[in-house]
């Protein structure tokens, strides 16, 4: 009789009930109390977090209005918007194409170049800006032009992990493609190039924009690429928050308010996206890692 | 106890091994005037990842410094030089490279140790119930993980900021002193650096966890429940089994993630951090531009390879592949 009165769990629930709100909660509170303490300090007037106080006196919502000048983050935001959109566009049409080719296609070198696609996303990041920073100085001054401080500096270094990362999602995407679609077409005497623009591009369009997406956000929280090659007119948001954050550490009252109220802003719309689409990323990486 | 669950999923296995060699291959003729959309390619590749990979070796072993660096190509030979001076830690390193390494390799080991069961803990709290509250938890869940990384360092940063931060604040509340200067200097520092890092990076482990779990048939629970098994047989025999090789992907990436994390450190000690929180990447960056020896720098990253030499390798084991290749043969 007991069994029968109390609700029956799903088999599925592999922890008992005890456990699971026992780790659920646990696991929330990590999360939230650091979340909540970054709110709770955006709306703190600076005086009182430096001296330590954890309910403010009043709620104070100026820093949101002070942020977007004395930080950089307005600036910061378009420029990292630019830099991180060109590069993932540039790697979703160059890396797209190959990542269906590469899917598709056999030829020589085939696996070689595959794995070597997984190890250029897993090699630090400044084994190659070093060497490019090194080659962008000496076209400065052999050309006398302005290259380091510019949008396409960053671009070229964000592709070193873009495309790669791009290539390698959009070509396991396919990979777990039918071929049915592509076989109609050209049992209908379709051209290569035919199949590619009217059959595969409809078909695989949504895995490229996500993966684009993914390189966009990469480039995003990026601090040190953007640190070696911004200049003035190309900081990105982390780098402008990252040295209004040095500034204000050195002053009496430093603006740790505004740079909560700044962190927030800049992160929201990232979070947003990938709370969004992380299960297509996620359903990238697995079905490459799950084969075989 | 189970042997039922334990024979579903295996066959379920072996189905899902069979249909994906069925699949029929495509290898036209007609296809091949695709390869040249392979060109632009191969050559954005060769210059962005290729050539300054090879530059970068080079450069290694010369004597490449603020002066000579504007003409690196007749910059002066170095030959070990700066080897030398990366694994002795001469030549103005803090740490020698090996040291940064070892302490690099540690730190990411721990880091995904740490965060492997809180990740698969937290997608089994979750895996399979659909409501509206879990919809919300696993949103939340995911928000440390989706958060840039420079907000996550700065708002860790301010947490443990002595005196003023929210644990100096609560210790002071609770009783047990007020002043905890060793977190962000000194001694405590690398603890620092495991703990927040594992902060965010669970949820990379719990998404892949979730993943795997999702791909479960909810039969084979069934069949378990039918057979009597426990939570802990249920794990081992189900669960487990499902998730063996996503696992081992996740770990390894995330161990990677972890020894190239460069804006944590960095951003959450300052700009001159305590040396038991210098990590590879941070060596290198300081050896370029705190040192401006940038042959130096280039010595430690190399050096530093050492350390993912391994993950690296049964990473691209385990995802690479040529698959059509397999399906041929």
């Amino acid at each position: 009789m007991m069994t029968l009165s109390r609700r029956r769990q799903d088999p599925a629930e592999v922890l008992g009930p005890v456990t699971r709100t026992i780790v659920m909660a646990v696991l929330l509170l990590a999360i939230l109390i650091p979340l909540l303490y970054m709110v709770d300090m955006s709306l703190t007037p600076d005086t009182e977090v430096s001296s330590g106080v954890l309910i403010p006196s009043h709620l104070d919502i100026a820093h949101y209005a002070t942020m977007w000048k004395g930080t950089g983050l307005l600036t910061g935001i378009e420029h990292s918007a630019l830099i991180c959109g060109i590069t993932s566009i540039l790697a979703m049409i160059v890396g797209g194409t190959a990542g269906y080719v590469v899917a598709r296609l056999p030829f020589r070198g085939r696996g070689i170049l595959l794995n070597s696609l997984l190890g250029f996303q897993a090699v630090p990041v400044l084994m190659t800006v070093l060497p490019l920073f090194m080659v962008m100085v000496s076209i400065q001054n052999a050309l006398r032009l302005v290259v380091i401080g510019t949008y396409w500096s960053v671009v070229i270094a964000y592709l070193t992990f873009s495309l790669p990362l791009v290539t390698w999602l959009v070509k396991s995407y396919i990979d777990n493609l039918a071929t049915d679609l592509e076989d109609a077409a050209r049992l209908d005497g379709a051209g290569a190039l035919t199949i590619l623009w009217r059959v595969v591009l409809p078909v695989a369009a949504p895995a490229a924009v996500v993966a684009a997406v993914f390189a966009f956000l990469t480039g995003w929280g990026d601090l040190v690429v953007a640190t070696v090659l911004t200049g003035p007119s190309s900081d990105t948001v982390a780098v402008a928050l990252n040295s209004f954050l040095q500034v204000q550490e050195g002053g009496a009252v430093p603006a740790y308010g505004t740079l909560m109220a700044a962190s927030i802003i800049s992160a929201l719309p990232v979070v947003f996206v990938f709370v969004a689409l992380q299960r297509y990323f996620i359903s990238g990486l697995v079905g490459s890692a799950a084969k075989g | 106890m189970v042997p039922t669950a334990v024979v579903q999923a295996r066959s379920q296995r072996r189905a899902a091994r069979r249909s994906k060699k069925r699949r029929p291959s495509l290898y036209y003729r007609d296809l091949r005037p695709l390869l040249y959309l392979l060109l632009p390619f191969v050559i954005l590749l060769l210059i962005v990842d290729i050539a300054p990979l090879v530059l970068g070796v080079i450069s290694s072993l010369l004597r490449l410094n603020i002066k000579t660096l504007k003409s690196w190509t007749s910059a002066p030979f170095a030959a070990g030089t700066n080897y030398h001076n990366a694994v002795a830690g001469h030549g103005g390193l803090t740490l020698s490279g090996l040291e940064a390494t070892w302490q690099t390799v540690e730190f990411a080991v721990l880091a995904t140790v740490i965060a492997l069961p809180i990740g698969v803990l937290a997608a089994l709290t979750v895996s399979h119930r659909r409501s509206r509250a879990t919809t919300v938890v696993r949103a939340i869940y995911i928000l440390p993980v989706a958060m840039p990384l420079f907000s996550t360092a700065f708002v860790w940063r301010m947490i443990l900021f002595p005196h003023s931060g929210l644990f100096d604040q609560l210790r002071g509340h609770l009783g047990f002193g007020k002043s905890s200067n060793h977190l962000l200097i000194g001694g405590h520092s690398f603890a620092t650096l495991v703990v927040v890092d594992v902060w965010f990076a669970w949820g990379f482990i719990y998404l892949f966890a979730l993943a795997g779990m999702q791909a479960i048939g909810h039969e084979l629970y069934e069949a378990a429940e039918i057979d009597g098994a426990r939570a802990w047989q249920k794990f081992r025999y189900i669960v487990a089994p499902a998730l063996g090789r996503l696992m081992v992907v996740a770990v390894v990436l995330s161990t990677l993630n972890h020894y190239n994390n460069f804006t944590l450190p960095y951003v959450l000690f300052g700009a001159s951090p305590p040396s038991s929180v210098i990590t590879v990447p941070v060596a290198t960056y300081l050896a370029g531009f705190s040192l401006f020896n940038f042959g130096l720098a280039d010595a430690v990253a190399v050096v530093g390879l050492v350390g993912i030499v391994v993950p690296l390798l049964i990473y691209v084991w385990l995802a690479g592949g040529t698959r059509i290749k397999e399906q041929r043969g």
